[in-house]
């Protein structure tokens, strides 16, 4: 019995071609375009030939125009930073820690906002406090209260970032506050310290890096949104960054080497926010979010529970409720306020050709996009979980960068990346296709590595021991536990491709124009009853989609 | 089918973790590859079934070579036909019972009526007919091991690995476990290749024991032959408790040389090199009355009454030495005894 089974290709071979083929495919879609960012910043392309110049730097860092949308952006992403923070830790604090009403049903419709798109939210604000016409003030008005709220200003940008943010840090406070081990409080109410003591001297620092996090990650958000800023501040021009590079692509000739530059801009002010949270954390994460949760003892509140329940609700009213109402409203009259509330309107608004084929444009780009972004995904994370190849890390590294790179920058780039080459990718849908894997992966690649993770290695070696190939195994074993995740990105993928609208509005053609797309002319012929209904059959998209990913992982969690 | 292995060894890094073992796992009985936490006996296992690959030596399996270093041969782990239980059982929580312990004949391609008999064959042998059809992730820790057996029995495999497999299960069901892991190996007649760091377990599971440490199998033997004459001072530490005296003296009797431990002398056992350390079991010991002639003087400063057999630790003029006795005679510290022991359970250790 000496016969020798070798396989014809060696494994290891294959497996080398195969991390070969990923990292390609990263760098043109990751890595190219954040490098073209950076070049065209400080190259000028004539005739297909690079020649350095400083202009662009010097253009910008001597107008005064980008130094006012620099102070603007931080101002307004630190205000809306800092109310998502506010009211984030609040709410996860009640859902997870007090005995308030309803709390588990509330804590899942105060994650819902995350699926109303930025834009629509504005639209919604737009309608609910514009001055004199904005319903709120109209109710005002009609009452004789002598307020005017407007919502075309910082504060009203910040306003309305800062509640639609709200839920990002709410759930990773939330996760913070569930892995903490009870018996650590107990421990030190034992030992003497009363319940508020217990609360500041254990609990809070506890959840501090978690509460940081969260402020990060909507200060980043905030410094990239596009939809959001220039809703509510084209009609006075407060220009954040992000307006400014699409002004920039709508000069003629498009001001490249502008967007370029503040492109980087952004970049920097992400990254400098990342670094900050770094720097204060470094050596004082406590405890792991993606942990096993604890079931903490809550507080018994008595009658303070009235309070925190009304602010829940307050919350879901404002995040979800009266932006539903007065698009309603607004979608079912003739024109804004017409006072005249028919069906007739909803359908002729929705019932045009252009609705339907830029519906299907976005339907066709978002699930082919999530299909691949989560294809590409699934192979990193199981290449970089379950193999020792060198280059692994590299592939992770890189596939992770665009994760700090706001979309409207990641877009400039993909845009450079492609426009001076004679593939026809430029000015095709193939465009838009790249820059949603190359800035999307990543979040693919973060979800499914989790569950990888936490898949005992064993599972899959018993099968290859019990004669199952490394193929096999795949199919019927990792595949199989790990597909609530797998499908979960998906959903997830395809319900922000179905809205994205900061790095469409650079890329997208005649051939590719989506539905985000269509909505933002809506907005800028201002029409806004139809903008209302348009925005009502995309936040329902969302919801729709937020429901079934809820379902997934409510039946199934790993 | 016997296992062989030559020169076998692999580094992580820069730490070697396995350096050249040469063993032969006999056919038809169990075999423990026993050692403190990084030895080398996990990986060792994990090399015989594929799931590692060694830097350089040769395993056969049943004389069918499955890795050697040049010219290279590599038969990967679906391939060797070996079955093995896993320390987390790994038993599949997306499929019943019945799923989980099919999965190896599925992967061979047999009909569907095999599938049934032999599943049910297997089975019954681990008393869990009743809960085919129970998902894997209503089981008892108990249960999932006897999944995890079942899996093995159905594979038809003559060579079965075991990664610690009873570590997770409470101290009860371990024993029980441990006796029938044993009634199954003697009844089916399978090689099991057994790997654990609980030297009792290693005793009472095993035919032979082999001892690793730093990556090389230090001593092999049978379980009573590696209590009775251990090699090394490690070995003696690791199988049960000793008595390791180096402070003793050398003499020369009427009858041949002899060694002295305070006022008891002995005859030195065989061979005794220099250097080496004397190795007594406490329960070799017989505990006398005090300022008896000829008897090591020992004063007690600590007792421990454990039901069926009183332990006390004595300061004599040789070190502190653990004796245990199976009397009834009440023991308090600061007692005196006379210690004595029978030449033949003084042996020697390096």
């Amino acid at each position: 019995m000496t016969a020798i089974t070798a396989p014809r290709v060696s494994p290891r071979l294959s497996a080398a071609l195969g991390l070969a083929l990923l990292l390609a495919i990263v760098v043109v879609l990751v890595l190219a375009p954040l490098i073209m960012i950076l070049l065209r910043a400080v190259f000028d392309s004539t005739a297909g030939a690079l020649v350095p110049t400083g202009r662009h730097i010097v253009a910008v860092l001597s107008g005064a125009i980008y130094w006012q949308a620099l102070a603007s952006t931080i101002a307004v992403a630190a205000v809306a930073a800092a109310l998502a923070t506010l009211l984030g830790t609040a709410l996860a604090w009640i859902f997870v820690r007090t005995t308030t009403f309803g709390r588990a049903v509330l804590e899942q419709v105060a994650q819902m906002p995350i699926f109303i798109p930025p834009f629509v939210g504005a639209v919604a604000w737009a309608l609910l406090l514009a001055p004199r016409v904005g319903a709120v003030n109209r109710i005002f008005a009609m009452l004789g209260i002598p307020l005017e709220l407007d919502v075309y200003t910082h504060g009203g940008m910040a306003w309305v970032m800062g509640i639609y943010l709200a839920p990002y840090v709410m759930m990773i406070v939330a996760a913070a506050l569930r892995s903490i081990d009870p018996s650590l409080e107990e421990a030190a109410q034992v030992f003497g310290l009363g319940r508020l003591q217990t609360a500041l001297r254990i609990t809070a620092p506890l959840i501090a890096p978690a509460i940081l996090s969260g402020a990060v990650l909507a200060f980043t958000i905030a410094v990239g949104l596009f939809g959001t800023p220039v809703v509510l501040g084209w009609s006075r021009q407060i220009l954040l960054l992000t307006s400014r590079i699409w002004i920039g692509a709508q000069a003629t000739p498009p001001d490249y080497g502008t967007m370029a530059v503040l492109s980087v801009w952004l970049i920097v002010l992400s990254l400098a926010a990342t670094a900050a949270q770094r720097y204060a954390l470094a050596g004082r994460s406590y405890i792991t979010v993606t942990g096993k949760g604890f079931r903490p003892r809550p507080v018994e509140l008595g009658h303070w529970s009235a309070l925190t329940f009304a602010l829940s609700l307050l919350y879901v009213i404002l995040a979800i409720a009266a932006p539903l109402v007065v698009l309603g409203v607004a979608a079912l009259s003739a024109y804004t306020w017409s006072g005249h509330l028919s069906l007739a309107n909803l359908a002729t608004a929705l019932g045009s050709d252009d609705v339907w084929t830029t519906m299907q444009t976005s339907v066709v780009i978002s699930a082919l996009a999530a299909t691949l972004a989560v294809a590409l995904g699934l192979a990193i994370a199981w290449v970089t979980s379950r193999t020792r190849l060198p280059g692994r890390q590299a592939l992770e590294y890189l596939v992770l960068l665009p994760i700090s790179v706001p979309g409207i920058a990641f877009g400039v780039g993909v845009m450079f990346a492609w426009i001076d080459l004679s593939v026809a990718v430029y000015g095709t849908a193939l465009i838009i296709l790249f820059a949603f894997i190359g800035r999307f992966t990543a979040y693919a690649v973060r979800s499914i590595s989790a569950s990888l993770v936490q898949l005992h290695p064993e599972l899959e070696e018993s099968a290859r021991v019990f004669g199952y190939g490394p193929l096999r195994t795949f199919a019927r074993i990792t595949l199989p536990l790990i597909l609530p995740s797998v499908l979960a990105s998906w959903i997830l993928l395809f319900s922000f491709f179905m809205t994205e609208l900061s790095m469409v509005i650079l890329l997208y053609s005649e051939q590719s124009r989506m539905f985000s797309i269509l909505s933002f002319e809506v907005w800028n012929v201002g029409d806004f009853s139809r903008l209302a209904a348009l925005s009502l059959l995309q936040t329902s998209i969302g919801l729709t989609l937020a429901v079934a990913l809820k379902s997934i992982f409510g039946q199934k969690a790993v | 089918m016997p296992i062989e292995v030559t020169n076998l060894s692999k580094v992580f890094g820069p730490v070697p973790v396995l350096r050249g073992i040469d063993e032969t796992f006999a056919d038809g009985e169990i075999s423990v590859l026993l050692g403190a936490s990084g030895c080398g006996k996990t990986t060792t296992l994990r090399c015989i079934a594929g799931l590692e690959r060694p830097d350089a030596g040769t395993i056969a399996i049943g004389g069918r070579t499955v890795y050697r270093d040049v010219p290279p041969v590599f038969v990967p782990v679906e391939r060797r036909r070996i079955a093995m239980v896993f320390q987390s059982y790994a038993i599949w929580p997306h499929m019943t019972v019945f799923q989980n312990v099919s999965l190896p004949l599925r992967a061979a391609g047999a009909d569907r009526r095999t599938i049934a008999q032999k599943v049910g064959e297997a089975l019954d042998l681990v008393d869990l007919s009743d809960l085919a059809a129970r998902s894997a992730t209503k089981l008892s820790g108990g249960q999932q091991q006897r999944v995890a057996l079942a899996r093995c029995i159905v594979s038809g495999s003559p060579v079965i690995l075991m990664d610690e497999p009873l570590s997770n299960l409470d101290a009860n069901l371990r024993i029980a476990m441990r006796a029938e892991i044993r009634n199954l190996q003697r009844r089916l007649g399978q090689m099991i290749l057994f790997v654990t760091h609980d030297q009792e377990e290693a005793m009472s599971i095993a035919d032979t024991i082999y001892l690793l440490r730093d990556g090389a199998v230090v001593q092999k033997g049978s379980p009573r032959d590696f209590y009775e004459n251990p090699q090394t001072r490690y070995a003696a530490e690791f199988l049960g408790r000793a008595n390791i005296i180096e402070r003793f003296a050398r003499a020369d009797g009427a009858a041949g040389p002899q060694i002295r431990l305070g006022d008891l002398a002995l005859p030195s056992p065989p061979d005794l090199p220099e250097g080496a350390s004397l190795c007594i079991r406490p329960e070799k010991w017989r505990a006398g009355p005090p300022d008896t002639a000829g008897t090591l003087a020992g004063r007690i400063v600590e007792t421990r009454y454990v039901g069926d057999r009183l332990e006390f630790v004595a300061d004599t003029p040789v070190g502190r030495l653990s004796v245990v006795e199976m009397s009834d005679v009440e023991r308090r510290p600061g007692d005196r005894v006379g210690l004595n022991v029978a030449p033949r359970d003084v042996k020697w250790v390096r």
